[in-house]
């Protein structure tokens, strides 16, 4: 079978216009974006803050923990 | 009717708004910020207080968090600017919950004409014997004014909404087609509201003097650029925001920054109509979003309009501190409060009121359904009358006197207590007045909403020999009391409120302040406080936690999008027509539908200075089209 060299050719990519029309009632999906994408920025800010915390936390467990074992030794050898 | 007469003074008025200024929106929008304050101030300790616990292997990894950290505090505190920076003017047009605006009910009053039970109109046409006989078929007008056919009229005459209007031309269309039990308010009247509200010549700018020492009379005065102005005068009012001088040095300097150094002289008292500098004939630029809720029944309108409210809780009509919410409110007129009717002198020989009977005042209009008898309360009814007796004596002597008789000896009539779900009328929800008869209705038809149209039970038959008419129920109403609130019925219009997901947002902040004050102090090493901080971190651990659960379900709340059908949004962008090119635009455009229940909402905004949320344009309304989902 001879080859017919076809080919689809993209001229131009059409992208539909999603926007609501100017200057004419149409229906629409109202939304809130402005909360939305504010509430989004606290919730992340807010789960980034507590992993920070967490790994302030799990600092100061740890010297907490090296306080006490210190506290302890001290007090070995001052009972000798 | 007292519904409707209530509303004739009603009027929209234009009133400024920032988004997410109000409500709860703005204590959410309030917390968000203060959180990202709180976080950036306790990252620039944070350096100080990880030198504490730098032996830490995590300490490598935590400088880029706190980099991120600081970005997105950042990004949350120029989210909040963007959105308050925005100004707006709102126009709210709603007939059926803050009710600004009058909605007309849709009828006429006349003649209660006679219907099948299909609730077709029966009419009396003339035959070529000359004789009148019954029909259903509507006559024409040329029939009506010939009077070859007339309507068959209720007797005795009573007028009633949607009855035969007897003007001529008027009596062919059935007016139960057109008639609805709920106030009409259509989607044009919501248009020509916002029109009209642009010709308010009254509606300006008000600034009434502020301060206990405002300039004197005379005394030059200046607007917000530093334009001088005389005719000063602290008793009236002036259409712009005005300032004094000023002090003219400051720290034995001249001032440099006047702005900072004047005060102003008097405030706002009210909004008026979009205005440049109290210009409100500006020709500039302004641009517009109308937002209008319509739908062609009553509850789809409702269902909508509440999604609507919840979406915009940043508008003080919707703020949900405002008490009664708004679908309470338009639950009232499609579920009105039970009511408990008491009757007297019901005739058992025409029959005992029971549950599932629809009842109806004879004069006053009242249409009630049934719902219970309570039975404790069925006894017989007092009655009592005088009769004169004579009694003639042996002697012949007629004795006259006066007996009191008891007409109820056989219990003929009895009292009641009826609790009765009212049905709203076309002429609103008519109340049983005390001395008022009750019948028992039937239905004859039904209205534009598919809601039955009652009529008085065998009225058809008033006419008709004895043994063929049929008697309807009867008693008198003895007095009518509000009963509780029903229970709602499914589908529940569920919810959430914003204050209810984020309690404790107070308690939240004064933690985190300790927080930094605490840090701010860390110099002790002693176990103790170590001990009190990770407790505290502990603390605002879960605290964060449920921060971040209640914005989950706030954002699942806000993934709703109202749904298109029943919205409908006309976006005008920035133009330079000032107002008059926003209502000639606003009455101009078309594509939206007549639809008989509506309401809507108008933002206009005036083109400022600078560029605003660091976008290409610098009219807000571009910036609310955006968030809107209109761009």
């Amino acid at each position: 079978m001879p080859e017919t060299n076809m080919k689809f050719i993209m001229e131009e990519q059409r992208s539909i216009n999603m926007a609501h029309p100017t200057g004419k009632w149409a229906e629409a999906e109202i939304r809130r974006d402005d909360i939305k994408d504010l509430m989004e920025k606290t919730k992340k800010l807010a789960t980034m803050y507590s992993d920070l915390l967490a790994i302030k936390r799990e600092g100061w467990e740890n010297v907490l923990r090296a306080q006490v074992k210190r506290e302890a030794k001290e007090k070995e050898k001052q009972n000798g | 009717m007292a519904e409707f007469q209530a509303l004739q003074t009603a009027t929209a008025e234009w009133k400024p708004h920032q988004i997410a200024k109000a409500g709860d929106i703005a204590s959410m929008a309030k917390a968000a910020g203060d959180l990202a304050e709180v976080v950036k101030e306790t990252l620039s300790l944070a350096s100080a207080g990880m030198e504490v616990v730098k032996l830490l292997a995590q300490l490598q990894n935590i400088n880029p968090l706190l980099i991120a950290l600081d970005a997105l505090a950042d990004e949350v505190l120029i989210a909040i600017q963007n959105i308050k920076e925005a100004g707006f003017w709102y126009l709210y047009v709603d007939p059926y919950f803050i009710k600004n605006v009058a909605a007309e009910p849709a009828f006429t009053y006349g003649f209660e004409q006679l219907r099948n039970p299909a609730g077709d109109r029966l009419w009396m046409a003339k035959n070529e014997l000359g004789e009148f006989t019954q029909t259903t078929t509507t006559p024409t007008q040329a029939q009506l004014d010939a009077k070859t056919v007339i309507p068959h009229l209720a007797t005795p005459r009573k007028m009633i909404p949607g009855g035969f209007n007897p003007y001529e031309g008027k009596g062919v269309a059935d007016p139960l087609a057109a008639m609805s039990p709920f106030p009409k308010f259509s989607v044009q009247n919501v248009i020509t509201e916002f029109t009209k509200a642009f010709d308010d010549e009254g509606d300006v700018p008000r600034y009434r003097k502020a301060g206990s020492n405002p300039p004197k009379e005379g005394v030059v005065v200046y607007d917000k650029d530093g334009n001088a102005y005389d005719g000063w005068n602290p008793v009236k009012e002036f259409g712009l925001q005005l300032y004094d001088i000023g002090k003219a040095q400051e720290d034995g300097s001249i001032v440099k920054d006047y702005k900072a150094a004047r005060k102003p002289i008097n405030s706002k008292i009210a909004p008026g109509k979009p205005n440049i500098l109290g210009q409100t004939s500006y020709v500039g630029g302004s641009g517009a979003i109308a937002i209008i809720i319509a739908a062609p029944s009553f509850d789809i309108f409702a269902e909508t309009f509440d999604k609507f409210s919840k979406m915009f809780t940043d508008i003080p009509e919707f703020a949900a501190t405002t008490g009664k919410g708004l679908l309470d409110s338009l639950n009232d007129v499609l579920t009105p409060a039970r009511t408990v009717i008491k009757l007297s002198e019901v005739d058992t020989n025409y029959g005992i009121f029971e549950a599932g009977d629809v009842i109806g005042g004879e004069i006053y209009g009242g249409v009630a359904k049934i719902l219970e008898v309570n039975a404790d309360s069925v006894i017989a009814s007092t009655m009592s009358t005088q009769q004169e007796v004579s009694a003639t004596d042996d002697a012949g002597n007629i004795i006259r006197y006066v007996t009191t008789l008891d007409p109820n000896e056989d219990e003929r009539w009895i009292d009641m207590e009826v609790v009765g779900n009212p049905i709203r009328q076309v002429d609103g929800l008519n109340p049983f007045i005390t001395g008022d008869t009750v019948y028992e209705m039937e239905q004859r038809g039904t209205r534009t909403d598919d809601s039955p149209n009652y009529v008085i039970k065998g009225q058809n038959t008033v006419g008709l020999p004895k043994p063929e008419r049929i008697y309807p129920k009867v008693g008198k109403v003895s007095m009518e009391k509000l009963e509780v609130l029903p229970d709602s019925t499914p589908p529940d219009f569920g919810g959430i409120q914003i204050k209810e997901i984020i309690p404790g947002w107070g308690e939240f902040f004064q933690i985190l302040e300790n927080f930094v004050l605490q840090l701010k102090g860390m110099i002790s090493d002693s176990t103790a406080f170590i001990q009190d901080m990770i407790d505290m971190i502990k603390g605002i651990e879960k605290f964060l936690q449920d921060l971040i659960d209640a914005i989950v379900e706030f954002l699942e709340f806000f993934q709703i999008t109202l749904p298109s059908t029943g919205v409908y949004a006309l976006y005008l962008p920035n133009q330079s027509g000032g107002n008059d090119g926003i209502k000639s635009q606003l009455s101009g455009a078309g594509g939206i539908p007549d639809l008989g229940y509506a309401a809507g909402i108008l933002f206009v905004a005036t083109e400022g200075d600078v560029f605003i949320a660091g976008g290409g344009s610098k009219n807000p309304i571009d910036l609310l089209a955006l968030v809107l989902g209109l761009l």
